[in-house]
């Protein structure tokens, strides 16, 4: 019994605490509801920990088991630890901390900053693939998503005002009528699910915390 | 002679005297630094009682152009000392002395303060009159938020009320959402295939109501693989997701009474960056292949790496998220794709619980709401009439 109601005593207590600060703009009341906050970051911190441990976990089963492509984890968990190592060391020390000229900001953006701009502009060549199917012409929807497309794409370019004369204006009404009034209908019914998934939550009425 | 001499000296004195009449301004105050006029000082309404307006009007006959700078100047008593508390180089007509805990600067309910505004032209300094004074005033509720309590109110009420009516057995209908449908036959799918099922609950925090409500569906999930003994992978990108997943995991195979199919390398944390998270799962879904790719939370750039990576591998694909611009990614990549709304009615329209299906009712009834207020605003809107948006502003 209370394995259930005391975690959802106090996902009520600070739930409520968070929804009436917004409408109490009482110093004492916001003061302590910021504390809150700054506690849920401090859990956060340590969160950190678990993720770093979980990490090592996993790939130390996998090359423990000599799972498929193991060799992928003993990469992961050396860079891992290569990464922190230098990310940990005193700022004093001849290699550590992380200013300028130090190995860890030197891996940081020689490394993994080229890693994410790859991963980001493989998003163009995905887009590509993924507008050539849903393009493709086989009903009536279909073919207006197509034309559309094909207008507002002709219409964002400069030269598309001499290809399709008119096509930047009816471009830019359909960006600000059509596809505005398709996404507030949808940011309505997202903004009420969210609410009432807060109440449930705030209420124990739905529990992604805890057990039963 | 003596006439004749005294008419010439006369002109030539008259004609630098016209010279000098053109080049002197017509007003002779313009060219002065004068003080401000008009200063009023109010308590800004509706807050903590740590913020006061002030304002000012500036001579009409002002050059604005030599004013360098304004300053601010404060005391507890009419009579002085003022300290100064601010200075710009804009030539503003109002400022706001607000309580910041950064610099230590106070604003309290316990004093009276006192202002006088001073102009500076580079080489001179003029102040003005000491304004009134004025205490600034705790509030106890914001007044101005008084429309989002009602409306809040309003929906908060109509969800208990349906929740009740709704267990007291009053039916209340779903539509058919196909993404939810599928789940069940993913899953099966899974299972002849015999291979895994990726979930994967965004990449956001946990503070965000998505990443929280993921984890409701999560658990529904779970249950179901357990139930196939479908092997599952879930993949999280925040550490702080981890002891989430992990436990909502644990639960899903006690309910579904098969706590022995739960291992500790289900939950797979990858990065908090978003970009190193999307290659780690994609790596995941290139390598083992899962039957099935389940996107519920929030999610953002990476949604159409992770979903045309699926569709590469010809996996099943069921995404869900509140984020608007991310839907046209999973709904071109994806074989079903849950749109904003339908996301949050999973755990009810799974469970057919009737604590969760009464919101679902309530919402139907706010948005027939929000479409009344639409239309009668817009034709309101239409005559002139600018009630809404002033009944609406927050």
């Amino acid at each position: 019994m209370a394995r259930r109601s005391i975690p959802t005593a106090i996902a009520f207590f600070f739930g409520a605490m968070m929804v009436v600060n917004y409408f109490v703009p009482w110093g004492w009341f916001s003061d302590r509801a910021n504390q809150v906050q700054e506690w849920g970051l401090i859990v956060v911190a340590f969160a950190y920990i678990l993720g770093a441990l979980n990490v090592m976990r996993v790939h130390g089963h996998k090359i423990q088991r000599k799972e498929e492509d193991w060799r992928f984890s003993i990469v992961t968990i050396i860079t891992m630890v290569v990464m922190l190592s230098f990310g940990l060391m005193p700022e004093h020390w001849a290699i550590g901390g992380m200013e300028r000229g130090s190995p860890f900001l030197w891996m940081f953006d020689n490394m993994y900053v080229p890693m994410m701009a790859t991963m980001y502009s493989l998003l163009a060549f995905f887009i590509a693939s993924a507008a050539f199917r849903a393009f493709k012409v086989r009903s009536l929807e279909a073919t207006l998503l197509a034309v559309t497309a094909v207008i507002v794409m002709i219409g964002a370019v400069p030269l598309g005002g001499i290809l399709l004369p008119g096509s930047m204006e009816l471009r830019t009404w359909i960006m600000e009528t059509l596809q505005n009034v398709g996404k507030r209908g949808i940011m309505i019914g997202v903004a009420l699910g969210a609410i009432s998934t807060s109440l449930k939550i705030i209420l124990g009425i739905e529990r992604p915390y805890g057990r039963d | 002679m003596k006439r004749a001499h005294f008419i010439y000296l006369l002109l030539l004195w008259c004609i630098p005297m016209m010279g000098i009449a053109q080049i002197v301004p017509e007003n002779p105050s313009s060219g002065a630094l004068q003080s401000v006029q008009n200063l009023q000082v109010s308590d800004v309404p509706n807050d903590a009682g740590d913020e006061i307006n002030i304002s000012w009007d500036f001579p009409d006959d002002l050059d604005k152009s030599q004013i360098t700078e304004i300053r601010i100047y404060r005391s507890t008593s009419a009579s002085g000392p003022f300290r100064q508390i601010d200075a710009f180089p804009l030539v503003l007509d109002s400022y706001t002395d607000a309580d910041d805990d950064e610099t230590g600067h106070i604003v309290t309910p316990k004093d009276t303060y006192y202002y006088k505004i001073g102009l500076f032209n580079g080489s001179e300094e003029v102040t003005s009159q000491v304004s009134e004074g004025v205490s600034p005033q705790i509030s106890f509720f914001n007044w101005g938020r008084l429309n989002v309590f009602i409306i809040l109110g309003i929906y908060f009420a109509l969800i208990l009320y349906f929740i009740r009516a709704s267990r007291k057995g009053r039916e209340i209908y779903i539509r058919t959402l196909p993404g939810l449908e599928a789940l069940e036959e993913s899953v099966g799918r899974a299972t002849e295939m015999g291979k895994p099922v990726l979930y994967m609950p965004g990449i956001d925090e946990a503070n965000n109501i998505q990443t929280l409500y993921s984890m409701v569906i999560l658990r529904y999930v779970t249950q179901l693989v357990a139930e196939y003994e479908t092997p599952l992978i879930v993949t999280v990108g925040k550490a702080f997701v981890v002891p989430l997943a992990e436990e909502t995991v644990r639960q899903g195979y006690m309910d579904a009474g098969r706590p022995d199919l739960y291992n500790q390398d289900i939950v797979r944390y990858y990065s908090d960056e978003q970009f190193a998270a999307a290659a780690g799962v994609s790596g995941v879904i290139l390598r083992e292949k899962p039957a099935t790719n389940i996107y519920l939370g929030s999610f953002y750039a990476e949604s159409l790496i992770l979903a045309e990576t699926g569709f590469l591998t010809g996996s099943i694909q069921i995404a869900g998220t509140g984020n608007i611009h991310q839907l046209p990614f999973f709904v071109v990549a994806c074989d079903y794709t849950l749109i904003g709304e339908e996301f949050y009615a999973a755990s009810a329209y799974l469970s057919e619980d009737p604590k969760l299906l009464g919101p679902l009712k309530a919402a139907d009834w706010m948005k027939i709401l929000a479409v009344g207020f639409i239309g009668v605003g817009a034709v309101l809107e239409t005559f002139g009439i600018d009630l809404f948006p002033r009944l609406l502003q927050i």
